[in-house]
């Protein structure tokens, strides 16, 4: 116990130091998420035309919408199939095997520190642009209690098992790049990101419904906006964790298999 | 004289081997025009939820904004083909030393590192770029007459200049921010911009987007332009403001070159 407690330490450390020393990358990627929060609530703005909800939101709720959406994505998004799949595919990944540490323990201490470091890095952000649209409207009330970290954890976890998942192709796919990057438009399109799952048609929202990527960001923020409450809350909840759960099964699932068949090429 | 002909022949060279490049990964070639149309139906996509649910955004209808996001898209694609690739390339040769080779070339390094790489697969897009205007214009009933026409292409071509341009300043800041693997993304950012109107801005950002940060002149302007609202004029201060961020490009680069200490060698 008390050796795995140090392993663990030890591993929280050096990737905490390896956050540290590429955050200039991490500013960079970041930018991503501030120009989503500057342009797309002021198009939304521009686009009420003197009305007073669009699909149920009004102004604050929308602006609101927009703030959290980046905020949280900056703790829960996941991109780690794509370094994943280079360590398999340049037998990197060897020396991780031979280690006495296993595996998805070094990824999740990799992944925590640098999750929570971007999540830091974006609260002056998010704190700088709900001052500037607070000129402009009445900000909705946030509810961010322990539902809502809850949430954003659970849609971490969801989003961290289906890269982790993704990354397993790479056992068997030359060539992942162009798969990696199809599953980025459904992603940012029925994770919230574009807009409130609230505006999409209803063909659309009900495919969303059915798909792990609500259950990354857009439950969350939609809990700290208010929009779900009571049982509908509890049943996302209930379903995120669910998808928590298919993600870890997968995963493993595919991880052994590859791994079987996994020749350590470049070694 | 002569040296515009060397030039002129470098290029045909380059275009050549883009061509053998592109030949020998013809599947991947393929792949890269699905992915590119993919893009631009998500775009589509998100400018649809939108239009779903009002008829303007800051005064630009829904065939307006597509005019706009056809000419972001053709300007794009056409950065993507002729320069794009080449200048991603600088972080790498700054990594590995390796762009020592190319300084020592008898060619000007930055023709050299911007026209090296033709990427002909996003000539499906120039087209589907194209189609989504003309589409566009249909549904808008709009005829340009000749001179908006001749204003639209000028304008395109600055916005191209000033793409081009910013890009080309972003990859050299590797010179300095050697670790730094991801400085494409602030050119991605700039034209995340740029696909709205400008018009969405209140007034100090929207003066900022065009006086300081030009990214009004990427889609906005051009589109007006075509649509008969930007007066000729204006033409002229668009191409100063793209000669003024060519030259200031070229002295950056210049500048960050005594700067550059050849890493690996």
């Amino acid at each position: 116990m008390r050796s795995s407690l140090m392993k663990a330490y030890a591993l929280l450390k050096i990737y905490i130091a390896d956050s540290l020393a590429y955050r200039a990358s991490a500013v960079i990627w970041m930018l991503t998420d501030v120009v989503h929060c500057l342009v797309m609530p002021l198009v939304w703005l521009s686009a009420y035309n003197g009305r007073d909800t669009i699909a149920g939101y009004n102004p604050g709720e929308m602006v609101t919408y927009y703030v959290m959406i980046a905020f949280t994505t900056n703790f829960i998004v996941s991109h780690i199939m794509w370094e994943l799949s280079m360590e398999i595919k340049e037998g990197v990944l060897s020396q991780w095997l031979l280690r006495p540490v296993p595996m998805l323990w070094r990824l999740i201490a990799q992944n925590l520190s640098w999750r929570a470091m971007r999540m830091a890095l974006f609260v002056p952000v998010a704190g700088l642009a709900l001052w500037y649209y607070s000129r402009f409207t009445t900000l909705s009330p946030l509810s961010l209690g322990g539902l809502f970290w809850l949430s954003v954890l659970l849609g971490h976890l969801v989003s961290f098992f289906t890269a982790y998942a993704l990354a397993a192709l790479a056992f068997w796919l030359q060539e992942t790049h162009s798969v990696f990057s199809l599953y980025y438009a459904p992603m940012l399109l029925l994770s919230g990101w574009v807009a409130p799952l609230a505006l999409m048609p209803s063909w659309l929202q009900g495919v969303a419904l059915v798909l792990p990527f609500r259950y990354t960001t857009a439950v969350p923020v939609e809990i700290a906006i208010g929009k779900l409450q009571g049982e509908a809350l509890w049943t996302a909840i209930g379903l995120q964790l669910l998808w928590v759960l298919a993600g870890l099964a997968a995963a493993q699932v595919l991880w052994r298999k590859g791994l079987r068949q996994y020749t350590g090429v470049g070694m | 004289m002569s040296r515009l002909r060397f030039y002129w022949n470098l290029y045909k060279a380059f275009l050549r081997t883009s061509l053998v490049r592109e030949m020998e990964f013809r599947a991947n070639f393929w792949a890269k025009m699905l992915y590119n149309a993919l893009w631009l139906g998500f775009f589509l996509a998100t400018l649809k939820i939108i239009y779903r649910h009002t008829d303007s955004i800051a005064g630009w209808s829904e065939s307006e904004a597509l005019v706009l996001a056809a000419t972001l898209y053709f300007i794009d694609a056409l950065i993507s083909t002729l320069f794009y690739f080449g200048l991603s390339e600088l972080p790498t040769l700054v990594r590995q030393g390796t762009l020592d080779f190319v300084l020592f070339k008898p060619v000007d390094s930055q023709f050299w590192l911007s026209l090296r790489r033709i990427n002909l697969d996003q000539l499906g897009s120039l087209a589907v770029a194209v189609l989504l205007g003309v589409y566009a214009l249909t549904r808008l009933e709009y005829m340009p007459t000749p001179l908006n026409l001749a204003l639209y292409i000028g304008m395109v071509l600055t916005g191209v200049l000033i793409f081009y341009s910013f890009h080309f300043m972003m990859m050299t800041l590797s010179i300095w921010l050697v670790r730094v693997e991801n400085l494409w993304v602030l050119s991605d950012v700039f034209a995340q911009i740029g696909r709205f109107p400008t018009d969405v801005f209140e007034r100090a950002l929207r003066r900022v987007f065009t006086y300081i940060l030009p990214i009004a002149f990427l889609a906005t302007i051009p589109t007006k332009a075509l649509l008969g609202k930007v007066s000729a004029g204006f033409l002229l201060f668009a191409l100063a403001w793209g000669v003024v961020f060519f030259v200031a490009g070229r002295l950056f680069w210049k500048f960050a070159l005594r700067s550059y200490t050849s890493a690996s060698s």
